[in-house]
């Protein structure tokens, strides 16, 4: 295989090796597996000597690699970032609430303040409060 | 997916140009193979390693009695569900 072929079938194996690193191991490994064999078997049915435009054909056939990992990945969804979960404002309520311990109660208000100021808490009171 | 494997032995690639050949059941070959993969993970498809007469030993794939159950409530429902596919289409032409 001519070495410009041969970089653009690493690098596309690569890419979705990388985009499946989600999966189960698994699962991750028997797609790349089912991926490699195909693409076996399609060079092999070019001869000995494929060029970069004929590996290029084969993995335009196969498509993105991106499609192949989220039909892998179907149902993933971000996960919810820390300062949205449903525990902070309880948080905040409970920092706010030590404020009157002595001498260190200061620390725990201005804790709770800026954890409600820098969380979505901030964007949703300053949305409710608009006309 | 099921239909396209069938009941006889297939490899991944014959299986791939199979449904992709028109553009019409699926887009690209590669998304194929995670499809596979849950079917096999579900029961409904079996793989086999066989000898290949070019090139390294295939995967083969062949349906479980659950995937020919499976195919076969498919097309119980396909063909009425095409049906009122058809008239409504045909009804709101008119």
């Amino acid at each position: 295989m001519d070495p410009a072929a041969e970089l653009a079938v690493t690098r596309y194996l690569d890419d979705l090796g990388r985009m499946l690193s989600p999966a189960p191991p698994a699962q991750r490994a028997e797609v790349l597996g089912q991926v490699r064999e195909h693409l076996d078997e399609a060079f092999a049915e070019l001869g000995p000597q494929i060029g970069e435009e004929q590996a290029r054909r084969v993995l335009a056939d196969l498509g993105p690699a991106a499609d192949i990992a989220s039909a892998a990945l179907p149902d993933t969804t971000p996960p919810t970032p820390m300062l949205a979960r449903s525990s902070v404002p309880w948080l905040v309520l409970g920092l706010v609430a030590l404020s009157f311990i002595p001498f260190f109660g200061w620390l725990t208000a201005i804790g709770g303040m800026v954890m409600f100021l820098v969380s979505p808490l901030w964007d949703r009171a300053g949305r409710s409060a608009a006309p | 997916v099921l239909a396209a494997v069938g009941t006889g032995d297939r490899y991944g690639l014959d299986i791939a140009r199979a449904l992709s050949h028109d553009g019409v059941l699926m887009g690209g070959e590669g998304t194929l193979y995670p499809l596979l993969s849950r079917l096999r993970k579900a029961g409904w498809v079996d793989t086999t390693w066989q000898e290949s007469p070019a090139g390294p030993p295939r995967r083969y794939y062949r349906l479980t009695h659950d995937g020919e159950r499976a195919l076969a409530e498919f097309a119980r429902l396909w063909g009425p569900f095409k049906d009122a596919v058809d008239a409504a289409l045909s009804d709101g032409g008119h």
